[in-house]
């Protein structure tokens, strides 16, 4: 038996659709949580959607460097098989596009990670109006 | 307001000296209010100064092109989104403010009765 996020009880595990808005950059221990989160929910059945905000895009910077002995924070979240829309306009503030926004504004290369999709507020809105629980992390 | 299980509750507590993250979670506050999202919103702390009208200046605001965006003018605008009256933490209000406020204590409110927390 387990604990859905409102407090009742199931035997089937959390059915029910839940977001997780990400806004914490990948050098906080929270973004490191939020993903375990994730992880848990989904062994519990709900149906996760996630989206990436404020400096949680930095975790898409395919240009992030880090020593072989850490994990990638990008490369869990690909594992885990999930869509992953991360905001546009946030990520270019941050130095982050793909390569359609790279030429629209002229930049000279791209750096999305792969796995990552860059996308306007608006599915955050959409996302926020289908789930039956949202989880800002 | 009776029903909030389909109201999400945005606590704002970052100052307006926070720049770009505070005008990133009004942008997505008023996003989610023209997609029809029930928010209410509440100033704590700092971020009530937001609320306030300007008396003073700093060289950032005042220097062209401003390095951040205004979210004063955000602010003036919740009226459009539904998102007046505003919560401000606390028993009094300010003295002048640019949208209409109510005074709530926050430790009085459910929180857990809202769809979503989202805390800036």
């Amino acid at each position: 038996m387990t604990m859905s996020l409102n407090g009742a009880s199931s035997k089937q595990g959390i059915e029910m659709n839940v977001l997780l808005l990400l806004t914490e950059a990948p050098t906080q221990p929270l973004a490191w949580h939020a993903f375990e989160l994730a992880q848990q929910l989904l062994q519990q059945g709900a149906s996760l959607r996630v989206f990436f905000y404020q400096d949680a895009v930095l975790i898409a910077n395919a240009l992030r460097w880090q020593p072989a002995d850490e994990p990638s924070l990008a490369a869990a979240w690909r594992q885990l098989g999930l869509d992953l829309p991360v905001c546009v306009s946030a990520a270019l503030y941050r130095g982050i596009t793909d390569a359609d926004n790279a030429a629209r504004h002229a930049l000279g290369s791209h750096n999305l990670a792969h796995g990552f999709r860059l996308t306007g507020l608006g599915e955050l809105a959409e996302a926020t109006l289908d789930a039956d629980r949202v989880v800002h992390l | 307001m009776s029903d909030t299980s389909q109201t999400v509750l945005a606590i704002i507590s970052a100052s307006p000296l926070s720049g770009h993250h505070l005008y990133e979670a009004l942008s997505a506050i008023m996003v989610l209010a023209t997609y029809g999202q029930a928010v209410q919103l509440v100033f704590v702390g700092d971020a009530i100064q937001s609320l306030q009208h300007r008396v003073g200046s700093t060289d950032l605001q005042d220097s062209h092109p401003t390095p951040f965006k205004s979210v004063q003018a955000m602010i003036e605008s919740f009226e459009f989104y539904d998102l007046v009256p505003v919560w401000v933490a606390g028993q009094t209000l300010p003295a002048s403010t640019v949208v209409e406020c109510v005074a709530v204590a926050l430790d009085q409110v459910r929180t857990d009765q809202f769809k979503a927390v989202l805390t800036w």
